[in-house]
């Protein structure tokens, strides 16, 4: 493949009214601009069209793309049209009445979260709206790109990850047609709920045109507790003593991004008196300082957004350096898989054959109910390449892997190591699937399958 | 390939004399399920003990081309369990194991023929429960649960059973095993979990199932309310909808279901010179309830109800629910049989409905009682009928459709909680065109390309699209396809 099979389809899709433009700068790359779910599917048919095309890969605003596509990258990017859904937007239904809305996958997830709020209800994950994304999209989360990522917010403990919320989706599909499966409504069980697949599927399968969201009721009363100076492993010891209590949090988290130290940080919401009579009681267990309110809501964005910094610090538009580690563990094992983690960064050399080597202080972002430590080891400017960086750290991931292992628990580097990952059995039925749902595999290459792991950085 | 004499001997070998039965008269019991109208005798039913007996009975099964229908106990209500295209039934009824329960990371990893209220019951002492409670608890499985995504009242706050499943043991259509999730999730790939539960058996058979349990609440208050007419009963749901307010269910029983509560066994103490009741349990921290109390309270004063009562204590709380969830079973008093529909219309809409549905059935002379998990917006008109008259069961199917036409046309769907099975499986095409059920049928052949697992379900047969037939069986019955 080359830029020729990619301005081969983009003339093709400006003979039938869809533009597409080449973006410059750091990670240059195309992307064509369907104005509807009729276009989308055109660009499908006309990509399936061109012996040898370019792969497609749909676009939100590209907040999450660096984590969803590590194998987006470089010359990966020179074969790829993206299908940048900025133009179908709108909010196709909302209706207060039922706790449900309907949209297309363009539309700006903060639009969408004004809207819903008119009728006081919320949209789950509680995500962050915007990311500095380095020119491959507008830097706006979108419905699509939410979805597709199958990101998780902090509150995944209160409401649950972001499938549970899905009721139904128009997708348009590797034969280039508009399939929906699912509904609008909050109970559904009618034919094979095929929108699942989409939901987290990173784009590897086809679009996300429209989507309907099950809501949740706006909070009558939010606090935040907040206890600060703590050393780590204190902090993930309270944090799992509220996991296991009598309130029902909305998202527990423990950072050392924000101030010196380890801050535990537990987000209540949910009906006044109750919100009220929680905090009085992890005020004194906890020794907390409370913020309510529309303080206690910004400084929850503030944290869920300070996540969110963190893992955009190693994505594309920051310049490839730096390593971002996921560790995910049942919550009673969190605090001990979090000692190995940081543990195993202390060890971690200042330098290594390729250059500097990465910070030894790691930011980290703990959500420990939601089973998910995040360590962010920043790399000083211009160190060694990303992937020269991550080669050399295959091998030092080894005992760290069989160590959480042992607890229970997996790591994974959320960027550009796909190889990393554990072989699944669930990964046979993917290709099935993928196969099955994208035949001409128009969507290819998919970083999940251990196919495509062959051909990860080596 | 038939089933012959050579494969049964190896399904013997392999299973035992407690793992299969070829006796067609014994085979007779797995001719249908909850849906009777519908019939199908399989040639023989298997009865695995764990999952590796499975997958080397499905291997065979597999080798020989022979269809295969998982059935967990039998009570669902769609015809999914019902063989109709002869070949193998896979009973999970040996398969009853709760596996493990951890009650610090609350989940629990169970066989799939478990039956959902004795989860519940395996995990009470670490004050814990299975969220899901479908009206058949007592019997239904956790694998037909999955297939079936089933529901119950109280997903109105905790979710069907989608939302409570980690992980599956799925044995596939050729005997492979293959893990999905566990009990920390998967978030990694595709959600195959999220595909699975509710395909109906279609997709491969589901041995263990890892489970989300759930803390029991701090405390928990049921609450009567009592209207003159069904529709402000109606209305009082769409209110407390819109007012976002989340008590943990909210049912609603019609006159004619309290009556035969209320001449069964399981009187309840429903009043019985109300037109309809709200039955609902409001759950949670004590601060949380109480408002959440006063809110409902209020609603139901402002739409005229005639009294509310709060259950005094727990003994009253379970014969209040004892009453609902018996109220199937308490229709054999009405008439023979019951046609149970299961459709789903937007909350806003509960009342548009329930008025077309009673005006359907009277138009009609049929005896209609109404079941609502209102709260979901999940309707159950509930027909009685007797399956003799010919005449009255056109009726019944006549009416059915109407009310599922006009579920649909109000934005809603065909089921809430049942599944399409064989009953709603030609009025998938009032919900889904072509293209829609084309991708469906794409995912189903994905992962059974023979199409030999529960054949002949849910995808409609128009365009030849999902129709597994194979040549009449030498030791099949006559009248068998």
């Amino acid at each position: 493949m080359t830029h020729a099979a990619v301005e081969e389809l983009a003339a093709r899709l400006a003979t039938r009214d869809i533009d597409v433009v080449r973006g410059e700068g750091a990670a240059p790359h195309w992307r064509a601009l369907p104005q509807d779910a009729e276009a989308v599917g055109r660009v499908i048919q006309e990509a399936l069209a061109v012996e040898h095309g370019p792969r497609l890969v749909p676009l939100g605003g590209g907040t999450r793309i660096a984590a969803c596509r590590p194998d987006l990258h470089g010359p990966a990017l020179a074969d790829t049209l993206f299908i940048d859904m900025q133009r179908v937007t709108g909010v196709v239904e909302y209706e207060p009445g039922d706790g449900t809305l309907t949209a297309r996958a363009g539309t700006p997830w903060r639009d969408l979260a004004e809207v819903v709020a008119e009728g006081g209800h919320d949209l789950t994950p509680d995500v962050r709206w915007k990311a500095d994304v380095g020119g491959i999209g507008s830097g706006r989360s979108t419905l699509g790109g939410v979805l597709g990522s199958g990101a998780s917010g902090p509150d995944r403990i209160r409401h649950g990850p972001v499938r549970h919320h899905v009721l139904g989706a128009l997708v348009a599909t590797g034969s280039g047609t508009l399939a929906r499966s699912g509904g609008r409504l909050v109970k559904n069980v009618t034919g094979f709920d095929v929108f699942r697949l989409h939901v987290g599927g990173r784009g590897t399968l086809g679009v996300l045109v429209e989507a309907s969201l099950r809501l949740v009721p706006k909070p009558e009363h939010e606090a935040l507790l907040l206890v600060d100076g703590l050393d780590v492993h204190d902090a993930l010891r309270r944090a799992e003593s509220v996991r296991r209590g009598a309130a029902l949090p909305q998202s527990i988290a423990v950072t050392n991004v924000l101030r010196d130290g380890h801050t535990l940080a537990v987000h209540l919401a949910g009906r006044a008196r109750q919100v009220e009579h929680d905090m009085r009681a992890l005020i004194g267990e906890l020794g907390a300082r409370a913020l309510t309110g529309a303080a206690a809501r910004a400084g929850a964005a503030d944290l869920r957004d300070t996540r969110a910094t963190f893992a955009a610090s190693v994505g594309l538009g920051a310049g490839d350096t730096g390593l971002a580690l996921r560790v995910t563990s049942m919550p009673s094992a969190a605090a001990a898989v979090a000692r190995e983690a940081l543990d195993w960064c202390a060890s971690l050399p200042r330098t290594t054959e390729l250059g500097p080597g990465l910070a030894v202080t790691p930011h980290v972002v703990a959500w420990p109910a939601v089973a998910a430590l995040e360590l962010a080891l920043p790399a000083p400017a211009g160190t060694a390449t990303a992937r020269g960086l991550l080669r050399d750290l295959t091998q030092r991931l080894q005992p760290l892997r069989a160590r959480v292992r042992a607890l229970g628990g997996a790591p994974e580097v959320a960027h550009a190591l796909a190889a990393l990952a554990p072989s699944r059995d669930a990964d046979q039925w993917e290709r099935a699937v993928s196969i099955g749902l994208d035949p001409r595999s128009i969507f290819a290459p998919r970083a999940l399958a251990p196919a495509h792991r062959a051909g990860a950085p080596t | 390939m038939a089933l012959d004499s050579k494969l049964l001997a190896r399904l013997r070998a392999l299973l035992g004399d407690a793992g299969l039965i070829a006796d067609p008269a014994r085979c007779l019991s797995y001719e249908s399920d909850g849906l009777s109208l519908e019939r199908g005798l399989a040639e023989v039913v298997l009865l695995p003990a764990h999952t590796h007996e499975a997958a080397a009975a499905m291997r065979l099964l597999s080798e020989a081309d022979v269809p295969v229908v998982a059935r967990g106990a039998g009570t669902g209500l769609s015809g999914g369990a019902t063989p109709v295209a002869g070949g193998a039934v896979m009973s999970t009824a040996r398969m009853r194991k709760v596996l493990h329960v951890d009650g610090v990371d609350r989940w629990a990893r169970v066989q799939a023929g478990v039956v959902n209220v004795d989860l519940t019951r395996a995990c009470a002492h670490e004050r814990l429960f299975y969220a899901p409670d479908p009206s058949s608890q007592q019997a239904c499985t956790i694998g037909g649960n999955v297939a079936n995504n089933s529901g119950g009242p109280h997903c109105f706050r905790y979710g069907s059973t989608g939302r409570h499943v980690l992980g599956l043991t799925v044995v596939t259509s050729t005997g492979e095993v293959l893990e999905l999730g566990g009990p920390g999730g998967d978030d990694d790939g595709l959600d195959l979990i999220g595909l699975f539960v509710g395909s109906e058996g279609m997709l491969g058979l589901a041995t263990e199932v890892v489970v989300r349990l759930v803390p029991e609440p701090e405390e928990v208050e049921t609450l009567l309310a009592i209207f003159t007419d069904l529709d402000s009963c109606c209305a009082a749901v769409s209110d407390m909808i819109a007012e976002r307010l989340e008590p943990s269910a909210i049912e609603i029983l019609d006159k004619l279901t309290i009556e035969a509560v209320e001449a069964s066994v399981l009187r309840a103490g429903y009043p019985q010179d109300a037109e309809a009741v709200l039955l609902i349990d409001v759950d949670g921290g004590h601060e949380e309830l109480d408002a959440t109390v006063h809110d409902i309270l209020a609603i139901c004063e402002r739409r005229g109800a005639l009294e509310v009562r709060r259950a005094k204590d727990a003994y009253e709380r379970k014969k209040l629910w004892a009453g609902r969830k018996g109220a199937f079973g308490a229709m054999g008093r009405i008439a023979p049989d019951l046609y149970v529909a299961d459709v789903v219309a937007p909350r806003t809409k509960l009342r548009e409905i329930v008025r077309y549905t009673t005006e359907v059935a009277r138009e009609r002379g049929l005896k209609l009682s109404n079941v609502l998990h209102a709260g979901d917006g999940n309707l159950h008109p509930n027909i009685s009928y007797d399956r003799r008259n010919a005449d009255e069961v056109r009726r019944v199917l006549e009416a059915g459709d109407l009310i599922m036409q006009r579920c649909v046309d109000l934005g809603g769907a065909l089921t809430g909680e049942h599944g399409v099975g064989l009953e709603k499986r030609e009025q998938m095409c009032m919900v889904y065109r072509d293209v829609d059920l084309d991708e469906m049928t794409r995912a189903r052949r994905a992962l059974d390309p023979t199409g030999r697992l529960n054949p002949g379900k849910l995808i409609p047969v128009r365009g030849c699209r999902e129709v597994k037939t194979r040549p009449p069986l030498t030791t099949a019955p006559e009248g068998q396809p």
